[in-house]
């Protein structure tokens, strides 16, 4: 029913970002791992550092 | 009819609504690229605002450990706002409401339109009532005003101008905002570290390293907790920008490193003009000290820094909140994109032009309330998309707002996601009073907004599994 109160061309662009080929792609765990390590791990060892 | 279509069969007329609204956009659509999406980031990250934030620390801490805490900081601060953000923004190329349906629901959503319009409205007046002030010193240590009523309107013309150029930047969209971004980042870096070079070698490296805080609280460990956290709430507030910038780019790794290291990082390094500059010479405004080391020449390539940076970051702002605003019924059809762009900066301009006094004066409260409303969304966010949803939206019911839609809930707001913000809310204000800077015992252990992100996290996740879940609300 709402669905159907949706624009026509907004309705196709969602099918296809519903499909995994339309959709941006993920992080890896490589990239987590990274990012924790940049956002997470390093700014603890220079509040370590910095406060020795 | 004459209707383009592009290879997925979509007309390109609905590229044009997804880029200045908030339809999604398809990765093959995504033109900015790794390095669009750094200029603008680093065009953005870099502001004269962040001068404020280190003067601010340079009142609790000496240069070596401000530098730390900042840095650490700005660097925590952006992995929330990453986490939170970008993975759904760059999976289904949406922007920052329409991510935060799934938390808050379809009205709830209506909550974060408001803090994105006030958050970057506010910042905008900042930055471009700071750049009419700037202008104004600048007439008056040159002789080119003398009166307080000359310098007063030169000030105001000032910010006029800037807001001016904004929107005339801003109107030509998304393309336009990523060429020119090219321009600014590089001014911009050139232009910061030459000021951050002057500032060491026109005081000294010995003499800004020497130099002590003129508010220390005499509890070390408070002191370098209040740094660290001034930088992760700044840092926080990037969220309203993340959707909207990061959705233009095809892939989440292209999205995060400009992300970290151009736009949270830059505020923490920054930052570092302020508090150099405020622990070596008394004011974390650099242009009372260029004028005073080189003359109007250095004062006004310092003018140029600053109008260039916060132009920049103005019109980054002004973009998204336009989007944002498309959520907004009235703003979805018979609005032309110059109409709205109008509608997020003509409330800058009237402040700028009559109350811009009044606006700086009560501001500090405004930012610091504001401030703590990103911890706690960020943490419902990370905590629904990950541990909840699994990485999964219902894109159909971002858009349906009907009752009975996936992202209804009741009466169009999740009653969980509520009580989730409240409480990182009351978590963080428990902590530490924005405002007055009263502290919990426990404050210089752990910081304020890491608590109330985590607190935020823990009462959505559970309060979900045991309500929500049960019910048929939400689509989990």
């Amino acid at each position: 029913m709402a669905e159907e109160q949706l624009d026509p061309e907004l309705v196709k662009r969602i099918k296809l970002v519903e499909h995994s080929d339309y959709e941006g792609d993920p992080l890896t765990k490589t990239d987590y791992l990274l990012l924790f390590t940049v956002g997470l791990i390093i700014p603890a060892i220079l509040m370590i550092w910095g406060w020795s | 009819m004459g209707v383009v279509m592009s290879n997925n069969g979509i007309e390109i007329s609905s590229l044009k609504e997804a880029i200045q609204g908030t339809w999604p956009i398809l990765p093959k659509e995504r033109t900015w690229g790794a390095l669009g999406l750094t200029a603008v980031a680093i065009s953005a990250g870099v502001a004269a605002w962040s001068y404020i934030i280190g003067g601010f620390v340079a009142y609790y801490l000496d240069a070596k450990m401000g530098t730390i805490a900042m840095i650490a900081g700005s660097l925590v601060g952006m992995f929330f706002v990453v986490m939170a953000t970008i993975p759904s923004s760059v999976k289904y190329g949406i922007e920052t409401i329409t991510a935060s349906k799934p938390q808050l629901g379809t009205r709830g959503a209506y909550f974060s339109i408001f803090i994105q319009y006030a958050s970057i409205a506010g910042w905008n007046c900042l930055l471009l009532i700071l750049l009419g002030k700037a202008a104004g010193n600048i007439a008056k240590e040159a002789g080119w005003a003398v009166d307080p009523s000359s310098i007063a309107i030169i000030s105001v013309l000032g910010s006029l101008t800037a807001i001016t150029i904004s929107w005339l930047l801003l109107r030509k969209g998304a393309q336009a905002i990523r060429n020119y971004s090219y321009w600014i980042a590089i001014a911009v870096t050139i232009l910061g570290l030459w000021i951050l070079y002057k500032l060491v070698v026109g005081v000294g490296l010995t003499t800004i390293f020497a130099a002590k805080p003129a508010y220390a609280s005499g509890d070390l460990l408070w002191d370098y907790t209040a740094g660290f956290e001034v930088l992760v709430a700044s840092v926080l507030s990037w969220w309203p920008y993340m959707g909207g910038i990061v959705r233009m780019v095809p892939s989440s790794r292209q999205a995060v490193w400009p992300a970290m290291l151009c736009m949270g990082l830059p505020t923490g390094i920054i930052s570092l003009i302020g508090l150099y500059s405020a622990l070596a010479t008394g004011s974390q405004d650099p242009m009372a000290w260029l004028i005073k080391f080189g003359g109007i020449e250095m004062g006004i390539v310092g003018l140029i820094f600053l109008g260039v940076a916060n132009i920049g970051t103005a019109v980054v702002g002004a973009y998204v909140a336009s989007i944002g605003l498309k959520q907004i019924p009235v703003f979805q059809k018979g609005i032309s994109w110059n109409g709205i762009t109008l509608v997020v900066l003509v409330p800058v301009a009237l402040i700028a032009a009559f109350v811009p006094n009044l606006f700086f004066d009560n501001s500090g409260t405004f930012f610091a309330f504001l401030g703590v409303v990103f911890a706690p969304i960020c943490g419902i966010q990370i905590a629904d998309y990950f541990f909840l949803r699994k990485q999964q939206l219902n894109v159909s019911g971002l858009y349906e707002k009907a009752p009975g839609s996936a992202y209804y809930f009741i009466g169009g707001i999740n009653p969980v996601g509520i009580v989730a913000l409240l409480a990182g809310f009351f978590t963080y204000t428990y902590l530490l009073n924005p405002v007055t800077y009263e502290s919990a015992a426990i404050f210089k252990y752990m910081s304020a907004s890491i608590p109330a992100i985590i607190v935020s996290m823990i009462v959505y996740y559970l309060g979900t599994k045991l309500f929500i879940e049960k019910s048929s609300m939400g689509d989990y």
